[in-house]
C-alpha cells in the first residue's frame, strides 16, 4: 500500500483487524484529547503498527498520517489464519494470552496513572478554590497545569475529575468553558493536606476521625441548623440543643464528656467550660467551633474511605 | 508451559481451588516467556493429556513462523514489560518544566521552605530525588531561583523566586522545545524587538488603526512597516477590534513577550 504525504492510514477508534508494517517513509501519530488533536510521535520505517488490531480486532488507539511518501505492507485476518494453520493448535492461545496480558497491563497502567494524578489535581483544585468566590472555577487551566506537572493527558484527567464528582463532592457545569463547582469550597485543600500527611507521616492525620468523633461533630452541625449563636467568631450551640441533636443522630447512646476529649485536643470542637478530667456533661453550657471547618471535616471523613475504594472502581 | 490436549487441570492457591483449565488451555506462559515462577499449584482433576512446551520447543516453532509474527510477539512482550516497569515512574514530559510550574503555583510571595516544598513535589510526581535536585540546580543556574540559608543558618533551606512569571514563561518555552517549535518571543528580529520595546512605553492610547500604529512605531524605528503590524497581530500583541479597522494593543501579552526577550539567557540556559 502506498501513501502520499498527509494520507491517513487509519483513524483513532476505527476497526479494520489489520497490522501494518512501515517498509518505507514515516507517519505522524495523533491522538484526540477533548476537541483537540495532538501529535504524540513519529512512526519510522520498519515499525509495526496495529498488533492488537490484528490479534484481537481492537480499535486503533491513534490516527496515523503519512508525513512523506510512505509504503506499508498490510497483514490481514486471512494472512493470520493461513499462517496459524501451519503452526501448532496451541499457538493462537499463546497469541491471545500475550495480547490479553498486554491489554491488562495497559489498563492497569492507565488506572494507576490516574490514581497518581489525584494529589496534583487536588493541589490545583485547592489553589483554584481558594481564589474563587463560591468554589466554582474553570477546568481548562487546571487540566493544562495538571498535564505539565503530572503528565496525565486530557482524557484521563477528565475521567479522574468525573470520578471525583461521582463521590458527591463537586459537579461539572457545562458551557463554553466547562467549570467545576465544589459544594464545600475548602474540601480540596483539606483532602490534599490529609493525603500528603498520610503519605509522608508515620501516624494518621488528626483530621481523620473515629466514628464516635464524627457522630459528635454531626450532632453539632445538626444543632447549629436548629439554633446557633456567634461566639468570638465561632458558632455556638446550647447544651440542650446539642443533646437533642445528638439523640437524633445516635438514638439511645448517652453522650459522655470523654467523647469530647479528642475533638477538643485537636482543636475541632470546644466546650464552655473547657474539657478536663472529671467534667460532667451536665455542667457544659455551650459547644462551639468553626462551623464551616467542621462541615468540611465531616465531608473529608465521608470521602476519605471512598478514595481508596470507590475511586479506582470508576476508572 | 503446558497445553491441555485433553482432560482438565485445577489451579490451587494454598489448597484453595482458584480456577479450572479445560481442554485447549495454555498454562505457565509467563514461565517460558518471562522466566517467571509458577504462581499457583496445578494438578489434574481427571485423566489428562498434556503437551509440554519448553523454550527449545518454542524456539523450533518460532523458526517456522513468518518474521512479522515474530515481530508481533517481540513487540507485545516488550510493551508489556515496559508498562510493568514504568508503573511507578513519573509521566511528565520534563522534570524542569514540571517543577517550574509547581513552584510557580506554590509561590505566594514569601520564600518557600526547600525541604518541605520539594518533598511535596516528589510525592505528587514520583520523580527521582536526583532529577529534582538537577532541576533545582538548573533553575538556580538560570538565575530563576535563589537558595539561601534560614535563620538557623541551614544552607539552601529557603527558595526565593524574584520573578515568578519567568517560571511560567520557562514552562511555555520548554513546551515549544518539546514540540520542536521555536518559542515565538525568541524568534523576533532585532527590529521587531525594538518595536515591542517602544510599544511598551505607550500606556494611554491603546487603540489605533494600522496606519497610525505604523507612524507611531516609525518614531523610534523608521524602517517599521505593515509587516511588523501583521506579525504582531499574528502573535496576539495587536487584537483586531471587530467591525472597526482599529487594533488594540494587548499590554499583558506584550509584557510577556518582553519579559521573555529580557530573560532570553535564563530561558535558553545558554552562556550564563
Amino acid at each position: 500500500m502506498k501513501l502520499r504525504p498527509k494520507d491517513i492510514l487509519f483513524q483513532e477508534g476505527s476497526k479494520d483487524g489489520r497490522l501494518y508494517i512501515i517498509t518505507r517513509g514515516s507517519l505522524i501519530a495523533q491522538k484526540r484529547e477533548g476537541a483537540k488533536s495532538f501529535t504524540v510521535g513519529k512512526i519510522e520505517e520498519h515499525t509495526l503498527v496495529g498488533e492488537m488490531s490484528l490479534l484481537e480486532n481492537l480499535p486503533h488507539g491513534l490516527t496515523l498520517r503519512a508525513s512523506e511518501e510512505t509504503e506499508v505492507t498490510v497483514i490481514g485476518q486471512e494472512d493470520l489464519s493461513k499462517t496459524l494453520t501451519n503452526l501448532p493448535e496451541w499457538f493462537p492461545n499463546l497469541l491471545h494470552f500475550m495480547a490479553e496480558r498486554l491489554r491488562r497491563a495497559e489498563s492497569n497502567k492507565e488506572k494507576i496513572d490516574k490514581i497518581h494524578a489525584l494529589p496534583t489535581l487536588l493541589f490545583l483544585f485547592a489553589k483554584a478554590a481558594k481564589g474563587s468566590k463560591s468554589g466554582t472555577f474553570d477546568l481548562e487551566s487546571i487540566i493544562d497545569n495538571l498535564k505539565v506537572i503530572n503528565g496525565i493527558c486530557y482524557n484521563d484527567a477528565y475521567c479522574l475529575i468525573r470520578a471525583l464528582c461521582g463521590l458527591g463532592i463537586a459537579e461539572l457545569i457545562p458551557g463554553n468553558r466547562t467549570q467545576i463547582h465544589f459544594y464545600k469550597k475548602k474540601l480540596p485543600e483539606l483532602l490534599y493536606k490529609t493525603l500528603f500527611a498520610r503519605a509522608t507521616g508515620n501516624t494518621l492525620p488528626k483530621e481523620l476521625l473515629s466514628a464516635g468523633d464524627q457522630i459528635v461533630l454531626s450532632a453539632f452541625i445538626k444543632a447549629c441548623k436548629t439554633k446557633s449563636k456567634d461566639f468570638h467568631g465561632n458558632t455556638s450551640v446550647s447544651l440542650e440543643d446539642f443533646l437533642a441533636a445528638y439523640k437524633k443522630v445516635i438514638p439511645g447512646i448517652r453522650l459522655t464528656a470523654r467523647s469530647l476529649e479528642n475533638l477538643e485536643t485537636c482543636g475541632f470542637l470546644f466546650t464552655e467550660p473547657p474539657y478536663s478530667n472529671g467534667l460532667d456533661v451536665k455542667n457544659i453550657s455551650i459547644f462551639y467551633a468553626d462551623k464551616e471547618f467542621v462541615e468540611n471535616l465531616i465531608e473529608l471523613n465521608r470521602i476519605y474511605p471512598l478514595l481508596d475504594k470507590k475511586l479506582p472502581e470508576a476508572f | 508451559m503446558v497445553y491441555v490436549e485433553d482432560g482438565e487441570l485445577n489451579a490451587f492457591d494454598k489448597g484453595k481451588l482458584l480456577y479450572k483449565m479445560p481442554k485447549g488451555s495454555l498454562v505457565g506462559v509467563s514461565a517460558v516467556m518471562d522466566h517467571s515462577k509458577f504462581k499457583h499449584d496445578i494438578s489434574a482433576s481427571i485423566n489428562s493429556t498434556l503437551a509440554i512446551i519448553d523454550e527449545s520447543a518454542l524456539a523450533a516453532i518460532f523458526k517456522k513462523a513468518p518474521n512479522w509474527l515474530l515481530a508481533i510477539i517481540n513487540s507485545i512482550s516488550k510493551r508489556t514489560r515496559s508498562l510493568k516497569q514504568s508503573l511507578e515512574e513519573p509521566i511528565f514530559a520534563d522534570p524542569l518544566q514540571s517543577l517550574s510550574k509547581f513552584l510557580m503555583l506554590h509561590y505566594e510571595g514569601e520564600p518557600l521552605e526547600a525541604e518541605k516544598v520539594l518533598k511535596e513535589f516528589l510525592w505528587q510526581t514520583r520523580a527521582s530525588k536526583d532529577s529534582v535536585q538537577n532541576a533545582v540546580r538548573e533553575l538556580v543556574r538560570r538565575n530563576i531561583l535563589k537558595l539561601f540559608p534560614d535563620q538557623s543558618g541551614k544552607q539552601n533551606a529557603l527558595i526565593s523566586i524574584e520573578k515568578p512569571q519567568i517560571l511560567e514563561i520557562l514552562v511555555d518555552y520548554l513546551r515549544c522545545q518539546h514540540q520542536n517549535k521555536i518559542y515565538p518571543p525568541l524568534e523576533l528580529s532585532q527590529r521587531e524587538r525594538a518595536c515591542l520595546e517602544f510599544l511598551a512605553l505607550e500606556d494611554s492610547i491603546l487603540i489605533h488603526n494600522s496606519g497610525e500604529w505604523i507612524k507611531y512605531l516609525q518614531i523610534a524605528t523608521p524602517e517599521a512597516s505593515i509587516v511588523e503590524i501583521i506579525k504582531f497581530q499574528e502573535l496576539g500583541i495587536f487584537k483586531h477590534l471587530q467591525e472597526t479597522n482599529k487594533l488594540h494593543l494587548e499590554k499583558k501579552i506584550l509584557e510577556n513577550f518582553l519579559l521573555a526577550i529580557h530573560n532570553e539567557r535564563s530561558l535558553t540556559g545558554s552562556a550564563l
